[in-house]
């Protein structure tokens, strides 16, 4: 007899079991509903435009060039630990491997809201640490890239977070493809109207709270 | 004399703690219809968050979660509000108050570490009741689907689910004394 018929004969014989453990031990149903909660996340960051219009994507337009990050390390007289302590102070989850890794082999990963961090804690312009190589756009998102308006987006977007326009317009550019990613037809003006809206969300925001 | 705070790099916390957003969120929204709706509970919390940069704060996982949260109940709200009314309303969704905020807060992170835990320990179960509970449990699979890729009947789906959950049950109560 195999293992599955020995289930099933014993399936039959014993009382039927309710389909939801709610009806039998509501501890059990709080198990269940743990492992419901345990498969919930974030979408991939490829598809998430908040993570878009963070800057979180990496952006091969927009990649950290390992020996620019290695000669601004040394310029602004830092260990490679130090920048590390930096970077975890602001949030950021990150070792001294993967410094080294960034310096001395590959930094494709670095997305480019690490890489203005990187730039803001050896105080240089994030553009001094990046090498722009180009990446497949489609056409509906390349239509929007050369129109007048997008280009008045990114300079209020670059005045609103206070970054070059060459982020700004990384990070636009992701923020438009995260929607595409997910399968959306927005058409050009659609596109643009979502960015500007996303704009005014966030061109007048409080001045940071001060310290008591 | 005080000094500016620096502003808070929010790439970085967004990293940091989206996924735990993003389920707090799903959490509330689960069974109502507007699971789907997550993503705009945890998008209008970012940019609450961005144009108006909390004060002093000892705990970002602590004030992410919790905007995330009442962005969805704000959603539930104004769901039940349009299908029910305020009066009615007003019964469900009591005014929040400062000291059950907080609780809440610390209820949801605990949460999150509970659900982490759960997840760790599944897998000290047995592979068949592991892979069947967390099919039928996480990812909601019905467990008529099971019981044919098993060739069991659904009763008996349900029987492992059931043991599966008691023995992680065990696991996590044994981990807690």
């Amino acid at each position: 007899m195999t293992d599955d018929q020995y289930d099933d004969i014993l399936s039959k014989a014993m009382p039927p079991s309710t389909d939801s453990p709610q009806e039998d031990d509501a501890s059990l149903q709080d198990v269940a509903n743990l492992l419901w909660e345990a498969n919930q996340s974030a979408p991939p960051l490829r598809e998430d435009p908040i993570a878009a219009m963070l800057g979180l994507v990496p952006d091969p337009a927009y990649a950290l060039d390992s020996s620019k990050l290695k000669q601004a390390r040394k310029q602004a007289g830092l260990q490679i630990s130090d920048l590390v302590s930096r970077l975890s102070a602001r949030g950021w989850t990150v070792d001294r491997a993967d410094l080294f890794r960034w310096e001395n082999q590959s930094a494709n990963d670095v997305s480019p809201a690490l890489i203005k961090a990187l730039s803001e804690e050896m105080r240089t312009g994030s553009d001094q640490l990046t090498t722009k190589q180009p990446r497949a756009i489609p056409a509906a998102v390349e239509h929007v890239l050369n129109s007048p308006v997008f280009a008045g987006l990114v300079e209020r977007w670059a005045k609103a977070q206070n970054v070059s326009r060459s982020l700004a317009t990384s990070q636009l550019e992701s923020r438009m493809l995260a929607t595409v990613y997910r399968g959306s037809n927005a058409g050009a003006d659609q596109m643009l109207r979502s960015l500007e809206a996303l704009l005014i969300a966030t061109e007048n925001p409080e001045k940071p709270a001060r310290e008591h | 004399m005080s000094a500016a705070a620096p502003p808070p790099d929010w790439a970085a916390l967004y990293a940091a703690h989206r996924d735990a957003m993003h389920r707090v969120a799903k959490t509330v929204l689960r069974g109502t219809g507007l699971l789907d709706q997550a993503e705009d509970a945890v998008q209008d919390a970012m940019r609450s968050l961005m144009a108006s940069p909390p004060r002093s704060v000892q705990k970002w996982e602590a004030v992410m979660v919790s905007a995330a949260k009442n962005k969805a109940i704000d959603l539930l709200r104004s769901a039940y509000f349009r299908h029910a009314g305020p009066e009615v309303m007003d019964q469900h969704f009591p005014t929040q108050t400062y000291s059950n905020l907080a609780e809440d807060v610390s209820e949801a992170i605990d949460r999150q570490r509970a659900a982490a835990i759960a997840l760790n320990l599944l897998k000290l179960l047995p592979e068949r009741e592991r892979d069947v509970v967390w099919r039928r449990e996480a990812l909601e699979v019905p467990r008529e689907q099971i019981a044919a890729e098993l060739g069991v009947s659904p009763g008996r789906v349900s029987q492992i689910t059931k043991a599966a959950l008691q023995q992680l049950h065990d696991l996590i109560e044994k981990g807690e004394r």
